[in-house]
């Protein structure tokens, strides 16, 4: 859902139930030193991304970023989903790695 | 979510970058790294059981990227190896450079120092600012200090040099720490009584070498106009001669000029008996940016010159010399070991501070050089204080230090929180102070890091592809020695 809104800007729509907020805005962080870039709600059920060139932009570069941007936002929604998942130990190594062993020793 | 029942499969934390169309590279907490096809990473990320990981199971295990039944024993595991990876920060400052004067007989178009001519008067260590900034070093915890002199040019400073040195190697005995002393000096001036002195103290030489001469001379320019290479070739023989044959390492600056170069200046010192390089960028600070037109670059063509000059360079160890980048060298012990590297420039939280300390003639102390450059241009937000009338732990301990420290962990900062090379990466937080005005960096814009991931790039294709040629000069360099030594069997 690429949408070319003018010839230096470009809209990608994400559905919401696929995509959350937070991967897009990580996908959209990572094309912020070529383009200037806003996550806002797009209808009820998507975000959509906004891009646009700051400097002189031709179509293959607006066309690569858009499909840039669907790829990165999929990897940032894997990385949302394994923090979920892998979050808690996580924190629990660094716990470890890092608590002074007599106070490890009075935990257990 | 600890108490997983027997046989049950449990992910654990890692990060991953798509490599190409087919592959993905996964890397852990701790830099243990494996290539997965698009369908063994759907596989990892959906397999609910050991049995339906198929033929990754047991390496991935292996690599603790996954776990069976309980994961107490992988998870305490990670945190030795996460605990071995950071142990350089438990020593805390031990690098101590002290610019002793910010006078020079040189004047080099990319000099952070913005050295002043020999003659100009209060740019000098007093010896009791020496004297201050010493009992300071010494009350630092780390067992071992190493003391580089810098500047300016140090040894128009001479005496307090040796104030300082014979102050150290006192404190050391009182306190039971090792010293060890660094001269970094351009080498274009050489006294036998400063050699002397060198060989007696043990202090290591370290110099600055661009290339052959008009490479060298073209930048690096004495104020008296002799060539400064043809005094650095008789000064360096010179040291070798008295000090020792090791005594001296060479430290390279890559301008415009020398940056399509790049394996000429590899072989220059090669000729004049370096056995290393490190292959230097410019960085944004001094003189270097107010001559950023005739002499910069862009990380594009950085990157260009120095995966060039790497390769350069594994053909050159591939025919039996060695030479080593030390960049690289640093870089594959992150990768290949579970090794702990402390790098002032690139570890995490950053070594600002922590790890190195920069003591002004004036006696103003500062996490790294970049700070006190920095100050020189009106910017004291890296001044931690002054030997005259602060303590160790008001420096130290004190609010900068805690907020460079906190806001430079790269597994909380924005973007390198998810790099699949944060485990081997680190920050810069001085220099994204001048690249954004925000300690924190703003990543996406980064030449800090497109630089890093860039070198990172370009050696994990290296790694990847396997090549034994390639991989016995890898280790050859992670071993310190000659790649006749390293074992390893040749396909």
């Amino acid at each position: 859902m690429v949408e070319r809104i003018s010839p230096s800007a470009c809209k990608v729509a994400f559905n919401s139930g696929a995509y959350e907020r937070e991967a897009l805005s990580a996908a959209a962080l990572r094309a912020t030193d070529k383009f200037h870039v806003k996550v806002e709600p797009c209808g009820t059920d998507s975000h959509a991304v906004i891009f646009q060139c700051k400097n002189e932009c031709d179509d293959g570069l607006m066309e690569n970023a858009a499909l840039d941007l669907i790829n990165d936002a999929l990897d940032e929604q894997v990385r949302l989903d394994l923090a979920r998942r892998t979050g808690a130990i996580r924190e629990t190594i660094y716990q470890h790695a890092f608590t002074p062993f007599d106070l490890r020793d009075k935990k257990c | 979510m600890l108490n997983s029942s027997a046989g049950a499969l449990t992910l654990l934390p890692f990060h991953f970058k798509r490599l190409d169309d087919s592959r993905h590279l996964i890397v852990n907490l701790n830099g243990e790294y494996a290539t997965l096809s698009n369908e063994e990473f759907d596989r990892l990320l959906t397999a609910r059981s050991p049995e339906e990981l198929g033929a990754l199971r047991f390496p991935l295990l292996g690599k603790h990227f996954v776990a069976e039944g309980d994961p107490s024993l992988a998870i305490e595991l990670l945190a030795v190896k996460m605990r071995s990876k950071k142990a350089y920060m438990k020593d805390f400052t031990s690098l101590h450079m002290m610019v002793v004067t910010a006078r020079c007989n040189c004047v080099c178009d990319y000099c952070q120092a913005s050295c002043a001519d020999p003659a100009a008067q209060g740019l000098d260590m007093t010896p009791e600012i020496a004297g201050k900034a010493v009992d300071i070093i010494f009350q630092s915890p780390s067992p071992g200090v190493k003391i580089e002199f810098q500047g300016g040019e140090p040894t128009l400073n001479w005496p307090v040099v040796r104030l300082i040195v014979e102050k150290a190697e006192a404190a050391a005995a009182a306190t039971g720490k090792d010293v060890a002393f660094v001269l970094c000096s351009n080498l274009f001036e050489a006294k036998e009584e400063w050699a002397d002195f060198c060989r007696k103290h043990g202090i290591s030489i370290s110099t600055s070498l661009d290339g052959p001469e008009p490479l060298h001379d073209l930048h690096r320019k004495s104020r008296c106009g002799e060539s400064s290479h043809a005094r650095l070739v008789r000064n360096l023989a010179f040291y070798r001669e008295r000090v020792g044959p090791n005594s001296c390492c060479a430290l390279l600056t890559i301008t415009r000029d020398n940056l399509g170069h790049l394996r000429e200046v590899v072989d220059h010192y090669r000729d004049m008996g370096f056995r290393s390089v490190f292959l230097r960028g410019l960085n944004p600070y001094g003189f270097a940016v107010k001559n950023h037109d005739s002499i910069g670059y862009s990380v594009e063509e950085f990157l260009e010159a120095y995966t060039d000059a790497l390769d350069y360079i594994v053909e050159l160890n591939a025919g039996g010399a060695y030479f080593a980048e030390l960049y690289a060298e640093l870089l594959l012990m992150r990768i290949l070991t579970p090794f702990s590297t402390g790098f002032v420039d690139l570890q995490s939280p950053a070594g600002a501070g922590i790890s190195g300390a920069v003591y002004n003639y004036d006696g103003s102390v500062y996490p790294a050089d970049e700070g006190r450059m920095l100050a020189r241009v009106g910017d004291d937000t890296f001044l931690m204080g002054n030997v005259l009338r602060d303590t160790h732990a008001e420096m130290f301990g004190g609010p900068l230090i805690r907020r460079l420290v906190r806001q430079s962990c790269v597994e909380t900062l924005p973007v390198c929180a998810s790099c699949v090379y944060q485990p081997y990466c680190g920050a810069d937080p001085i220099r994204y102070h001048v690249e954004c005005g925000d300690i924190r960096g703003r990543h996406p814009g980064s030449e800090f890091c497109k630089k890093n991931k860039g070198i990172f790039d370009h050696l994990f294709r290296k790694i990847l592809d396997d090549n034994p040629k390639v991989m016995n000069v890898f280790w050859s360099w992670i071993q310190r020695e000659g790649i006749r030594s390293v074992n390893r069997e040749d396909s």
